[in-house]
């Protein structure tokens, strides 16, 4: 009885998202974003009204730079970057036992979203390719430093962070339920088949990132730290000719020659959607009870133009983004699995007990455990499904044709005398294309 | 009595241990506590106090036969992961220039173009004739700079083996005579921090 009081005020206060979960307003931004609207009506709401203000204000960071509004773009990621800072990184232990609590008596979705590592990485590599546009080369430095020190902490983060929730849900008076083998076995084959060929990134690191900091200390005539970040992009993929090839350039960069690189961010990436498992309960001795239980998943996003291509070049996977995706997925896996059981278990003897005191109250016991049995499916949904790049040089042309994956002309780009460029190439579909070309 | 004292014994150990707040590595006192992981105003100051001290009693500045350098203000790299002027730390090395009275700073010419747009401005004014002309800045009469400063700062994070943060700053300096292309002195201070691992630096 006391579960469910606590339960309900929790659930009053934290209002419908609990039932409803994040599905539908996610869908409505994701085709706001690829139908390139330019209104930030949706995400200021967000904001204004506090209601997850780290996941929108990174998605708004996207809309604003699709939208070539570099300044505002910053500022949404700017409020992104304080808030994985105040609220998750530095999140007070008060704080953190109230969204444990909730996530156990109600579900995540109640609670304010925290985002992954891989977001705090593609977050300043955004910013510093936003300030590369807007010709700030100073802050430019300091955000892809940024990202390269995240880099870094990303194995750390996950060693400490599952160590902590570990220790937590082992207080649980329910774990040993959770973690019956029977249970856990009917969970995890079902994800089997999603983890089948997964090959993540060493240390959870984005090559992208690296890449593309290396690529910017060269534009910026640092060719010693351009090499020293390009090697290690390198060494992420040996077999990459072209993270190869700007390696060797930066090596030895022949400033009389020109040159055009053009990246290409492509597609969606995977996103997050809700399945429904039914697993079996040992709740009580020798009796096993089925129950459904609401996990995330991850659903393939979908590319836009397999590849570009230059003078009968294409351009080359740099990093997969839904690989990144799924690898952190995985590691996070046994923490969101336990929770949700933890939820299932808690709510499956509520409704038990309440049963055996009147009917009505086992039917509204019921009630409570199917509406709020949802998964949090939350994520940073507008990011490409891969990285691709390609370098070609210049000699005296002006004018750059690039190419789709038909060989149909999708883009003409002009190069002024003398310069090098960066043309960054953005498609989420094969409708559109957004072009933020540098000169340098 | 003995219990009391136990208990705030035990209290002490517990949040002395627990103290992640930032502090300097070295032999900085105990009173003095940085705010920040990152780059604050103390900072600047004691990185510029030693470069000051080290340039002025380098001789780089001591002219042969007299008379003061023409000092002009290069590009100073912030290659750290915080946002902060140079400025900060440039702008105190300058005031010590000037007032050790061997050298002087050109703000006709810099690292981004020129530091005061007006030396130019006033030029353009020759062939108007609301200006009495005599008042315009003669030609060939602006000082080319002898030497230029310029400069890095740089981070360099590591976790420790206690699950801490150390940062260290160097502040590095480069005075190059431009006529040699020599460097006439070089400068180096090291600023180091230890603090929680919890968050990023900046």
């Amino acid at each position: 009885m006391r579960t469910l009081l606590v339960t309900s005020i929790i659930f009053l206060f934290a209002g419908c998202s609990a039932i409803t979960g994040h599905k539908e307003a996610l869908n409505r931004f994701n085709a706001e974003v690829i139908n390139t609207t330019c209104r930030y009506d949706f995400i200021e709401k967000k904001i204004k009204n506090k209601d997850d203000v780290l996941l929108w204000s990174e998605q708004g960071g996207v809309q604003a730079r699709d939208c070539y509004d570099y300044n505002r773009s910053n500022n949404y990621f700017d409020i992104a970057e304080n808030l994985f800072k105040y609220d998750v990184d530095l999140e007070s232990k008060a704080s953190q036992f109230k969204n444990k609590t909730s996530s156990i008596l109600v579900n995540n979705n109640v609670n304010d979203y925290k985002g992954n590592v891989y977001e705090k990485i593609m977050l300043n590599t955004y910013k510093g390719l936003n300030y590369i546009s807007l010709n700030d080369f100073a802050n430019a430095r300091v955000e892809f430093n940024r990202a390269l020190d995240r880099q870094r902490r990303a194995k750390e983060y996950f060693e400490k962070e599952i160590e902590e929730a570990k220790k937590k849900s082992e207080e649980n008076k329910n774990i040993k339920i959770a973690k019956n083998p029977q249970t856990q076995k009917a969970i995890y084959d079902a994800y089997a088949e999603l983890f089948e060929d997964l090959k993540g990134y060493k240390d959870f690191v984005n090559p992208f990132t690296t890449y593309i900091s290396g690529l910017f200390f060269m534009m910026d005539k640092d060719y010693k730290k351009a090499r020293e970040t390009l090697k290690f992009a390198y060494a992420m993929d040996k077999n990459n000719s072209q993270v190869k090839s700007d390696f060797k350039l930066s090596e030895n960069f022949d400033s009389s020659k020109r040159y055009v690189w053009i990246i290409y961010e492509n597609g969606l990436s995977m996103q997050k959607t809700e399945w429904n498992l039914n697993i079996p309960l040992f709740l009580f001795t020798n009796k096993v009870y089925y129950a459904g239980i609401a996990l995330p998943t991850l659903k393939e996003g979908r590319s836009s133009y397999e590849y570009l291509e230059v003078e009968g070049k294409k351009t080359q996977l740099v990093a997969d983004m839904d690989r990144i995706i799924k690898a952190e997925f995985k590691k996070r896996l046994p923490m969101i699995v336990t929770e949700a059981l933890l939820n299932t278990i808690v709510k499956t003897y509520t409704q038990y007990e309440l049963n055996k005191n009147s009917e009505l109250g086992g039917f509204l016991g019921m009630l409570y455990g199917a509406m709020t049995n949802r998964a949090d499916i939350r994520s940073w949904s507008t990011l490409p499904k891969n990285f691709q790049s390609l370098r070609v040089e210049l000699k005296d042309k002006e004018v750059v044709t690039i190419k789709d994956d038909r060989g149909k002309i999708l883009l003409i780009q002009s190069v002024k005398k003398g310069k090098n460029a960066l043309i960054y190439v953005r498609s989420y579909d094969r409708r559109e294309v957004r072009v933020h070309k540098i000169e340098f | 009595m003995k219990k009391l004292l136990l208990l705030l014994v035990f209290v002490g150990v517990v949040f002395v241990g627990c103290s992640k707040e930032p502090r300097y590595v070295g032999e900085k006192s105990l009173e003095d506590v940085p705010v920040t992981m990152g780059i604050d105003r103390k900072d600047f100051e004691r990185a510029a106090n030693e470069a000051i001290e080290d340039l002025l009693k380098s001789g780089a500045l001591d002219r042969k036969g007299g008379g003061r350098y023409v000092v002009a203000i290069s590009k100073v790299v912030n290659d750290t992961t915080q946002r902060i002027d140079t400025d900060m730390l440039i702008k105190k090395i300058r005031i010590a220039m000037l007032k050790s009275g061997k050298a002087v700073i050109t703000t006709a010419v810099g690292a981004n173009g020129a530091e005061e747009k007006m030396t130019e401005e006033v030029r353009k004014l020759r062939q108007n004739d609301e200006f009495k002309q005599n008042t315009i800045a003669k030609k060939g009469t602006i000082y080319a700079p002898d030497l230029a400063l310029s400069g890095k700062i740089i981070q360099r994070t590591v976790k420790t083996y206690n699950d801490e943060q150390l940062v260290e700053y160097y502040f590095q300096l480069t005075l190059t005579h431009l006529e040699s292309g020599l460097a006439f002195w070089e400068g180096e201070s090291v600023i180091g921090k230890l603090g929680s691992n919890d968050s990023v630096t900046w």
